[in-house]
C-alpha cells in the first residue's frame, strides 16, 4: 500500500529499483516547504517534455499544500494542477512500479495515500512505413509498426463504429507485454471471442516478444506445420477482416497483428484482391491456388514420373528428360534434394543480407551457379527448371507462413514419391488433405468453405472473388 | 462395377442399375422413416433395444469381422492394381501398408474428418469422371446400348437385387445418427443415392458404348482399360489411366476408410473404455493381415465380392428388415395387451 509518508514511499521505490541508472527521480518541495512531491520515470521511456510542461510546472505554481490539507483537497489541487488528460490513480506500490516500467511517470505527494500515474510514454518508435511483406500495387501503403497504440489507432482510423471494442491485457510474467484484442461487438461470434480470451488468459510464460509467440500459444494444433492464425502487417486488411467478424490481436513491440479464426482460404486472400476488378482478381486467385498446388507437389511429381513412370508422359518429353539426365552422375533423388536445399540456402541468405546484396546474390546463385552446375553436368536442366518453378510458385502465395508449411511438406511428398512413385505422390497428397480436414481454428473447420459450407454461395470469396455486392456474410460472423 | 453389371445382366445392366437405384432410394426412405422414432440411436443401439444385448453384441462382432475382411480384400485389390496398371516396381506389401497407414491417419481423426474429406474430394472426383466420360464417348458406339430389355425380367431383377448391395454405404447413415447434430435429412440421403446411381449408370453406359457387352464382361477393370486406349491429341500425358488410377485409389481409400471408420466406432462400442486410437490400429492391422494373406489379386477380388454379397445381405438388407418386423410385431402385441387390460 502507499503510505501517507512520502519518505517511506521513496524508500520503497529506491530499494525496488536499485541500480537503475536510467531512472530519473526527484523530490521537489512545494507549498509550505514541509510538504513535497516525488516524480519518477525512466529516462527516454517517458516523455520528459510532457512531464515538465503539463505536470511539474502546473503543480509547482499552483500547489498550495499545507499541513491541514486533506486527501480531497490534494485531489482537487492535482486535478487543477495537472493539465494532461491521461492520468490515473493507483493504490499500491507494485502497481506504481509496474507503471514506471511501462514508460509512465509516477507522482507521489506527501500526505496523499495514492500515487498519480501520468501517461507519458515517449519511447523512440518507428513511424508508419510501407508494408514489406504484403506489398500491393493498388491500395493503402501503410503498415503496422512496433507500437501498440499506433497500431490500434491505424485500425480505429478505418472503422468509426462504436461497436469496435478494444480489450487490453498484459501477458508475460517478466515482459508484461501489452496486448489489445479488437473486434466488432455486433459481428464477432461470442463463442469465438470467449475462446480467444480464454486462450490468451491461459498463456503463462516469462515473456512475449512478438506476435509469433502468441500465435504458437493460441493455435489449435501445436504439431501442424500449417498456420492456424493469420499474421498481417496491413491495417486495411485487419479493418476489413474485423467487419467479417474476425478478431484482431495487437501485440506491443510487434509490427504484425494476429487475425483469428483463420482458414486456408483466407491465407490465399490478399487485401489487393478487393481493390481491383473482380474478374482479374478471380483469375489471380485461381493462379495462386494452382501455384500453391505446384509449390507443394511439383518436385515430387517430377521425381515419381522420371524414376518410376517415364512411359506415362509423352515420348518426346521423356526422351528429353532422360537425355538431359544421362550425364548426371548422382541419383535423381539426391540431385533434386541438392537443388532444393541449395535454393533454400539462397532464399535464406537473400533474406539475411542487405537488400542490394540480396538481389545480387539471387542473380549469382540462381543464374550463374545454376548454369555452371548444369554445364558441369552435376545437375540436369530439368531439375533446375522444376526447382525454379516450385520456388516461383511458392512466392505466388500471399502468406509467408503458408509458404513455409508448403516448403516443409514438399520434402515429405518428395520422399514418398521417391519410395512409391505416383502412388506415393497420391498418398502424400491424401495425407496432406486428411491433415487439413482434421484442422480447426477456434472451432472453424480449416478447409471452410471447401468443406462444411452451407451452400455454393459461401464459395464466392474462395477460389474466385465474386463481385463485392454478390458476396454474402462469412462463417466468422454472428448470424 | 460396370464389369459386374455386364456379367449379371448384359447390356440390360443399365436397366438393372436404374432399378437398383430406385430400390435403394425407396429402401432408404423406408428404413430411415421406420427408425426415426429411435432418435439419435444408431443401428446397434436399436438392435439392443429390439433384440436384446447379446444379439446386439454378436451382430457387432459380425459387423467388425465383415468390415475388416472387406477392407482387407479391397486393400489387396488396390495393391495389385497399383502395381499392375502403372507398372510400379514397389512390392504389393508396401503398397498395402502405405495405403493402410494413410487410412489409419484418417480413421484416427474420426467421422467428422472423413466427411470433410469426402466433401473436399467430391468435386475433383466428379470432374475427372466427367473427363473420363468425355474420353470414352469419343470412340463410343451408342448402338451398343440397344436393344434394351433383351434379358428376361427375372434376370434383370436378379441383377438389380445384387447391384442393390453396392448401395451399402446407406447403412452408415444409420450408424452415424449419434454424431449428427441436426435432424436427419432423409431428402439428402435419397439425393445421395440418386447421385451415386447416376454415376454408376453413366460409367456403365460409357464403358458399354466403348467395349460392347462381350468385351465388358471379359474386362475386370473396364474404366482403366478405356483410359489406357484413349489418345488425347496435344497432351503431354501419354497414359491417361494413371489419372483414372489416381481417382480409383481415392475411391478405394474412401470405401475402405469409411468401412474401417465405422468398424472402429463399433469396436469402441463393444470394448468400452478402449481408446479410438487403439481400436483403429487393431482394425487396420487386421485388415492388412487379411490383405496380405490373400493368395493373389483375383482371389482377393472374389473374396471381396463374396464378403460384400453375404455381409451386406445380412447387415444392409436383413438386419433393418428383421428389426422392423420384430419391432412391428412387438408393438402389435403390446397394443393388444394394453387393449385387453383396458377392457
Amino acid at each position: 500500500m502507499i503510505s501517507k509518508n512520502l519518505e517511506q514511499n521513496i524508500a520503497v521505490v529506491e530499494s525496488t529499483l536499485t541500480d537503475w541508472g536510467d531512472l530519473v527521480k526527484r523530490r521537489i518541495a512545494v507549498g509550505d516547504e514541509s510538504r513535497g512531491i516525488f516524480v519518477c520515470y525512466i529516462d527516454d521511456l517517458a516523455d520528459r517534455g510532457l512531464i515538465e510542461d503539463s505536470v511539474l510546472h502546473g503543480l509547482i505554481v499552483d500547489l498550495r499544500l499545507t499541513h491541514t490539507s486533506t486527501d480531497t483537497d490534494i485531489q482537487a489541487l492535482l486535478d487543477r494542477g495537472i493539465t494532461t488528460a491521461d492520468i490515473k490513480y493507483v493504490d499500491t506500490m507494485t502497481e506504481a512500479i509496474d507503471e514506471i516500467m511501462a514508460g509512465n511517470a509516477l507522482l507521489m505527494l506527501d500526505g496523499f495515500e495514492r500515487a498519480v500515474i501520468i501517461s507519458a510514454k515517449g519511447f523512440p518508435k518507428r513511424g508508419v512505413e510501407k508494408p514489406e511483406n504484403e506489398v500491393a500495387v493498388q491500395g493503402p501503403k501503410e503498415a503496422f509498426c512496433e507500437s501498440i497504440r499506433v497500431n490500434t489507432v491505424l485500425i480505429r482510423r478505418r472503422i468509426r463504429d462504436t461497436s469496435l471494442k478494444c480489450k487490453q491485457l498484459q501477458l508475460g510474467r517478466r515482459t508484461k507485454t501489452d496486448i489489445a484484442v479488437m473486434y466488432l461487438e455486433d459481428c464477432v461470434r461470442p463463442e469465438i471471442l470467449s475462446e480467444a480470451m480464454h486462450r490468451l488468459n491461459d498463456i503463462d510464460t516469462e515473456g512475449i516478444f512478438d506476435s509469433g509467440y502468441i500465435e504458437q500459444y493460441i493455435q489449435d494444433s501445436k504439431y501442424s506445420p500449417f498456420p492456424q492464425v493469420q499474421l498481417t502487417e496491413r491495417p486495411d486488411k485487419v479493418a476489413a477482416e474485423l467487419t467479417q467478424g474476425r478478431i484482431a490481436i495487437v501485440v506491443d513491440t510487434s509490427p504484425f497483428v494476429i487475425l483469428v479464426p483463420t482458414v486456408l482460404a483466407s491465407l490465399y486472400q490478399a487485401s489487393e484482391d478487393y481493390y481491383q476488378r473482380w474478374e482479374i482478381m478471380s483469375l489471380v486467385r485461381l493462379i495462386r491456388y494452382v501455384a500453391g498446388f505446384f509449390a507443394l507437389t511439383l518436385p515430387g511429381l517430377y521425381l515419381a514420373v522420371t524414376l518410376y513412370h517415364p512411359s506415362m508422359i509423352a515420348a518426346e518429353l521423356a526422351f528429353k528428360i532422360s537425355g538431359a539426365r544421362s550425364t548426371v552422375p548422382i541419383p535423381s533423388l539426391a540431385e533434386l534434394l541438392f537443388m532444393e536445399l541449395a535454393f533454400e540456402a539462397l532464399r535464406e541468405a537473400g533474406i539475411r543480407l542487405p537488400s542490394a546484396i540480396g538481389s545480387t546474390l539471387g542473380i549469382v546463385g540462381g543464374i550463374i551457379i545454376g548454369q555452371a552446375a548444369v554445364d558441369a553436368g552435376l545437375v540436369s536442366p530439368m531439375v533446375v527448371i522444376v526447382v525454379a518453378l516450385t520456388g516461383i510458385c511458392s512466392f505466388a502465395i500471399p502468406n509467408l507462413s503458408l509458404t513455409s508449411a508448403y516448403r516443409l511438406i514438399k520434402y515429405m511428398i518428395i520422399l514418398l514419391s521417391a519410395a512409391l512413385g505416383l502412388y506415393g505422390w497420391c498418398l502424400g497428397l491424401l495425407f496432406v488433405i486428411i491433415h487439413l480436414c482434421s484442422l480447426k481454428s477456434f472451432g472453424i473447420p480449416y478447409l471452410y468453405p471447401f468443406a462444411a459450407a452451407h451452400g455454393l454461395h459461401e464459395l464466392k470469396d474462395s477460389l474466385i472473388r465474386a463481385p463485392l455486392n454478390k458476396q454474402h456474410g462469412s462463417i466468422f460472423k454472428k448470424r | 462395377m460396370p464389369h459386374l453389371a455386364a456379367v449379371l445382366a448384359g447390356r440390360d445392366g443399365l436397366a438393372a442399375i436404374c432399378l437398383a437405384t430406385l430400390a435403394a432410394a425407396l429402401y432408404t426412405v423406408f428404413v430411415l422413416k421406420a427408425f426415426k422414432r429411435y432418435g439419435c440411436l444408431d443401428l446397434f443401439g436399436i438392435t439392443e433395444i429390439v433384440l436384446g444385448k447379446t444379439a446386439a453384441q454378436l451382430l457387432c462382432y459380425g459387423f467388425i469381422i465383415k468390415g475388416v475382411l472387406f477392407s482387407g480384400f479391397c486393400l489387396r485389390v488396390l495393391g495389385e492394381t497399383v502395381t499392375g496398371v502403372i507398372e510400379s516396381p514397389i512390392p504389393i506389401t508396401a503398397a498395402v501398408i502405405a495405403a493402410a497407414l494413410c487410412i489409419l491417419y484418417a480413421v484416427e481423426n474420426g467421422l467428422e474428418v472423413y466427411t470433410r474429406l469426402a466433401e473436399v474430394c467430391l468435386v475433383p472426383f466428379l470432374l475427372v469422371l466427367a473427363f473420363v466420360f468425355g474420353c470414352g464417348l469419343k470412340d463410343g458406339k451408342p448402338n451398343e446400348l440397344l436393344p434394351v430389355f433383351a434379358q428376361s425380367g427375372k434376370d434383370i431383377l436378379k441383377a438389380a437385387s445384387t447391384l442393390l448391395l453396392w448401395f451399402y454405404p446407406i447403412q452408415y447413415v444409420m450408424l452415424s445418427t449419434p454424431y449428427i447434430n441436426q435432424k436427419l435429412n432423409i431428402k439428402s440421403c435419397v439425393k445421395a443415392v440418386f447421385v451415386g446411381g447416376a454415376v454408376i449408370a453413366a460409367v456403365f453406359a460409357v464403358t458399354l458404348m466403348r467395349f460392347g457387352t462381350a468385351q465388358l464382361t471379359a474386362l475386370a477393370y473396364p474404366v482403366l482399360e478405356m483410359m489406357y486406349s484413349v489418345n488425347l491429341p496435344s497432351s503431354f500425358i501419354e497414359r491417361q489411366e494413371g489419372l483414372m488410377l489416381g481417382i480409383w485409389t481415392t475411391g478405394v481409400f474412401f470405401t475402405v476408410g469409411s468401412v474401417l471408420c465405422h468398424c472402429t466406432e463399433v469396436t469402441s462400442l463393444v470394448f468400452k473404455g478402449t481408446s479410438r486410437g487403439i481400436t483403429s490400429i487393431i482394425c487396420i492391422t487386421a485388415a492388412v493381415i487379411t490383405a496380405l494373406s490373400a493368395k493373389n489379386g483375383s482371389t482377393a477380388y472374389l473374396c471381396m465380392l463374396n464378403t460384400l454379397l453375404i455381409g451386406e445381405s445380412i447387415y444392409f438388407i436383413g438386419l433393418p428388415l428383421v428389426l422392423f418386423l420384430y419391432d412391428f410385431l412387438n408393438n402389435l402385441r403390446e397394443g393388444k395387451n394394453n387393449a385387453t387390460k383396458n377392457n
